[in-house]
Formats: structure tokens, sequence, C-alpha cells
């Protein structure tokens, strides 16, 4: 245990803004777990501000997963040298796909992950969720692939308004009458290319759930959450943890015919009349939200880093309703052009205290 | 009847817009340049309520100064009568604006609240009286780096002033990152608008400085600049020099600042539980005194 406190620990996704990634939120978890060893922060923008604040030992640059994933795998490497990595946690869905895919050679370097296969990451694209998500017990929202106007009229008649639109990456829109359609298809596609889903529109609770899974895909922990506050986003900034076990055991199902390991965020809708869970999304790796679960007594990513390293964590027992969480803001200050306070030494590789 | 000044805010909110009340919030806690009790003045218990409770003393729920100021007045005053002195903080430029015209109804509840004249308000934001270069109205603008000067004031020249230059703003007008720049001829420049005004009261002044070294003025907005915190850091705390004024404090000019000094802004979560929540629907009120979170 001594040994794994002390570890180097990377961890990606520093954007902090308005839409935060959930870096920040894992470091903070990783300490408030008792970890004591160096937290090294990777991001692919040195305007991230969680780059430049006290919860990283340093901080290096790599190039964003969108450029490649030769680059971001040769930066990493040379990172978990330097640093002397033992555990890579990736925050955000890209580089948690190249991750997957590195997962032996990372090993070699003597850097662990927890993480899905490959295939099984590909598995929960948005387009055959749908299809996997019945088979386990969820609900899902019929969904068409729209690329042109002449779809996306196809998918208004068989979908009916409202609809929502979402892009290929992220992002999405309500589009209440066809006109919004067509503007929201337009704005969507220049953002995020095509082609684009539309969704029929399901009304009710949102709720999500963080989970994560042993190498052998067995629970170790879950923390289903209410939200309570979007931002204009349609970001969570507060919601509420709750006991939702029907939604737990279906999450089980599904990480099961994945053979998921690893952390990973799923989004239901509970119908309004029905009470069905409809399954709208499910991510490869924690929401940023993932503080909530450690003030609620069942801190994931400290058991992350801890199954990595091969340590057996018994399974954690079931976070209390009634935690609550809402997003406000941290202020840093340092000398500028600094990271952490400190001058930096090696840039462009990546800067570092 | 308690002595400890109590400073209450208004608008005290993060969600992806972090207010100037906030940030005065967390600045006069993180600083703690005087012994005051600080009230979030809340109109929701989610929206800006429970949320509060991690940069407040306490919270207090009372009726919204945008939709009914006058019930707001009149709420202030049942909280004021209960402690004094009590300082009111306008935690937005919204705020300024409803408040400004009801400076009498204020003063009679025995709130101290040092703002603007209400005339000044309806020149804004781009004031004929500022005496320096204005970006023009009609025509090409100017391009080049924007500027923010925080700057508080009691009807002459500014007691606290800091410049800054704005490096990340989000799309919402969010500032995420941003560095002081200690410039004497932006110093200059922001004491002559704010003292050709005879503002009174804390204002966020924007330049444009062009790349031929030319400085516009880009518009006055009444109440603090979201990045207050940065401003107190370098030296300059402005919300405790408002204070300051509100509780009788004499004009004095503001000193220098840290040039170079960074902030970087993060989103963090806070945790409390639904009880508190439940407490303060219920309640109207919570404290650190009275609610374990």
């Amino acid at each position: 245990m001594a040994s794994i406190s002390r570890a180097s620990v990377a961890v990606t996704g520093l954007a902090a803004g308005e839409n935060p990634a959930p870096g920040v939120a894992v470091a903070r978890s990783l300490r408030a777990g008792g970890f004591r060893g160096r937290l090294i922060g990777l991001t692919f923008d040195a305007r991230h501000t969680g780059a430049h604040t006290s919860h990283f030992d340093a901080v290096h640059v790599t190039p964003p997963p969108a450029a490649g994933a030769a680059g971001f795998l040769d930066a990493l490497r040379d990172v978990i040298r330097k640093e002397d990595v033992r555990v890579v946690v990736p925050t955000l869905d890209p580089e948690a796909l190249l991750c997957a895919a590195a997962r032996v050679p990372l090993a070699r370097l003597g850097a662990r992950t927890l993480l899905p296969g490959e295939i099984a990451i590909r598995r929960i694209a948005k387009t055959q969720l749908g299809a996997l998500a019945r088979r386990v017990g969820f609900e899902a929202p019929r969904t068409m692939v729209v690329s042109s106007t002449a779809t996306l009229e196809s998918a208004v008649r068989e979908l009916g308004l409202p609809l929502v639109l979402k892009g290929s990456f992220a992002d999405s829109e309500i589009a209440a009458n066809a006109e919004d359609a067509v503007r929201a298809f337009g704005k969507l596609g220049s953002r995020w290319g095509f082609p684009l889903l539309a969704q029929e529109l399901i009304t009710g609770d949102e709720l999500d759930l963080a989970v994560l899974y042993d190498r052998a895909s067995k629970r170790v922990g879950a923390v289903p959450m209410r939200k309570l506050g979007l931002t204009s986003r349609g970001k969570a900034w507060a919601g509420v943890t709750v006991e939702a076990p029907e939604f737990i055991r279906l999450a089980d199902g599904l990480m099961r015919a994945l053979r998921w390991s690893g952390a990973a965020e799923l989004e239901v809708i509970r119908e309004r009349t029905s009470g069905a869970l409809y399954l709208i999304e499910v991510n490869p790796r924690f929401p940023a939200w993932i503080y909530l679960t450690t003030a609620a007594g069942v801190n994931l990513p400290w058991a992350l880093v801890r199954v990595a390293l091969g340590e057996t964590v018994k399974p954690l027992p079931p976070a209390p309703a009634g935690v609550l969480f809402t997003r406000t803001i941290e202020d840093h200050f340092g000398p500028i052009g600094s990271t952490n306070g400190h001058a930096g030494a090696d840039a462009p590789a990546g800067h570092r205290r | 009847m308690t002595r400890r000044p109590i400073v209450a805010i208004t608008s005290v909110r993060a969600g992806d817009v972090p207010s100037p009340g906030l940030v005065v919030a967390q600045t006069l806690r993180r600083h703690r340049a005087m012994d005051v009790e600080i009230v979030v003045l809340a109109s929701e218990a989610l929206v800006d309520g429970v949320q509060a409770m991690h940069d407040a003393d306490r919270v207090a729920t009372v009726p919204s100064l945008g939709r009914d100021p006058d019930a707001f007045v009149a709420a202030l005053a049942l909280l004021a009568r209960a402690a004094s002195p009590f300082v009111l903080v306008p935690g937005s430029a919204d705020d300024v604006r409803a408040l400004a015209p009801r400076q009498a109804a204020l003063r009679r509840a025995g709130v101290r609240a040092p703002l603007p004249a209400p005339a000044r308000l309806a020149e804004l934001p781009m004031p004929r009286a500022a005496g320096v270069a204005r970006v023009p109205a009609r025509g090409r603008k100017p391009t080049g780096t924007l500027l923010s000067a925080v700057s508080v004031a009691a009807h002459a020249a500014p007691g606290a002033l800091c410049v800054a230059r704005l490096l990340d703003v989000s799309t919402s007008g969010a500032v995420w990152s941003a560095v002081t720049v200690a410039d004497a001829r932006i110093v200059k420049a922001v004491e002559r608008v704010v003292t050709r005004l005879r503002w009174r009261g804390p204002a966020e002044t924007r330049f444009v400085l062009d790349r031929r070294g030319r400085l516009w003025f880009a518009g006055l907005t009444p109440g603090f600049a979201s990045w207050t915190s940065l401003a107190a850091a370098a030296g300059q705390d402005a919300a405790a020099e408002y204070v300051r004024l509100a509780l009788g404090g004499a004009a004095r000019r503001a000193g220098r600042f840290t040039d170079g000094l960074g902030l970087s802004r993060v989103s963090v979560d806070r945790v409390s539980t639904i009880e508190t929540l439940r407490h303060l629907v219920t309640h109207g009120g919570i404290s650190h005194g009275t609610v374990h979170v």
C-alpha cells in the first residue's frame, strides 16, 4: 500500500473552464483517498487552466489525440519514462481509446492502465448503442443516422417532433419544428462534421451513473446521481446521489456483455410516465462530477489506481442518497508563463516543475 | 445586536458564468482583510443558495432583486435591523442598476452601499465625459489587446485599482485566465475615467490597446469585475476597499499592484447534503453555526 500511495500517476483532461474535463476532479479524489505520490497532468492545450493549479506536481503538453495516435503515444511514452509513471488515467474519450489500444506497450514501460478493450469502446458508439442497450434490458430512443437534408426529412417523419439532433462527437440540439431541425442540422454539421444522429426526444429525470469494473468485469463501485441543475450547454452543475438499484443492475448486465474493465459513465433518462430507463450515452471514462463519488465515500478514482496496480479491492459500499454537489470556482495565482507557479523547464515537449 | 459588521452579497452564482458576487465572497473570505460576517443573499435555494454555503458564513433567502427590488429592500431592512453595521455588495452589474435608484431607501433601512448616482448609469457603457479616446460607435473598431480594470472609488480617484489583460474569455463572457498589467499609462487612463465621472463604488472599465500602441476606452460596466480575486492577490483588494468605504473609511489613493501575476480559474465541485438544501428551503437560511456540511 505504501508503494501504491507513492507511485507517479498521470491524469489527462485538464480543461477546467465552463465545460470542465474530469482531470482536476480525479486529482482531487486521488489526494482525498490518501495518494501521496506525484500527480502528473497531461494536457493538449497549455491554456487549460487545470494545468496551472497546485493539484498537479508536474504538467506535460501532449499532442491532441485528433492529431493522430502516433504523436500522442510517443509523447505519452516520453512522459512515462521521464516521470516514472506507474498508472495512466485517461479522462477524455479519444485518449481512452488510444490508451486502450496501446495498453500492452504502455505496460511494458511499467505504466498500467485499467481500460476496456478497444472493441468494447467502439461498441458503445452512439450509432451502435441502441441495439446493445435493448438486449440487456434498457430502453433506447429510436435513432437514425442523418447525412443529408433528405435523410433529415425522413427522420422528422419517422421520429416525429420534437427530436434531438446529435453531433458525431459531442453536442446536441433539440428541434421543436422542421425549421429548427434544418437549422440545427447545419449548425452541428459545420461544427462536428457529418453524419449526425437524430433521436426521438425522451422526457424525464436525467440520471447519471459513475462506475468502475475490475479486470474480470466485476463491479468495484457505482454511484448514481440525479442532475439538479444544467448549464446553458446542458452540463450538470448540480446533482445529488440517489438510490437506483435497477439502473445499476442493468449497467452490470451491459458491462458484462461488453467485458468491460475500468471506468465508465452511463447516462439515462427515466421516462416520466412509464419510469423506463432509456440509455442515452456511455462514456469510457469518469464523468466531470466524479468528485461527488469521493465525497459520498465511494472513491472510484483511487480504487481505479489501486486495481490498476494489481491490488485486490473489495466491492465498495453503496453511496448514501442525498449527497449534493454544486459546481463553483477555485482561483489559483502565480507568475504568468509558469506551471504551478514554477518556471517551465523542457518546453516544447512539455512543461514541468 | 452584534457589532461585527455584516457584509451581504447579492448574485453569488457559479454555473458556467461565475458572477462577480461569487468572486467577491471568495476574495473576502480568502484574504480576511477585515473581521466581517459574510452573508450571501440568495433568491433561490439551489441556484444561488446552497452552492454559496462554502463561500459565506451564512446564507439567507430574500426576494429576487431583479424581479421585485422593493421587496428585496424591505427584506434587507429586516436583516439590517438585527445587525449593525450592515454593508451591501451588489454582485452583478444588473444589481448595481437595480440598487442605485434605491439608495435613499437603503440608507433609511440602515444599509450601507457606496453606489453610483443613477444619472451616471444612464450614460453607460460609453459616457461622453470619460476624458479618453473612445472606441468609435460606428465604422472600423480598433483591434488589439483587451484590457480590463477593476476600481473602487468614492467620488474621486480610486482607492483600489488594478489592470489585467484577459487571456481566456469564454463565448458567454466568463473569464478563466488573466494576467495583471502594471502599466502607468493604463492606470492613469482608468483614474481619469473614474474621477471625471465622479464614480462612486465599484466599476470595471475596459480598454483596447491597438497594435500601434494607442489606448481606446471600450466601456464601463458598473460593479466588480469577475476577476476581482486577482486584483486582491496582486495587492489591490477592491472588495475590502469597498467594505472599508461603506463603513466610513476616508477616501485614499490606490497603491501599486504586482505586474505579471496570473489567474487560473478552475471549475470544482463542492459537496453538501440534501439536508442543507432542505433547511434552506424550509427555514430561509443556513449558517455554519447551525448546519453541519
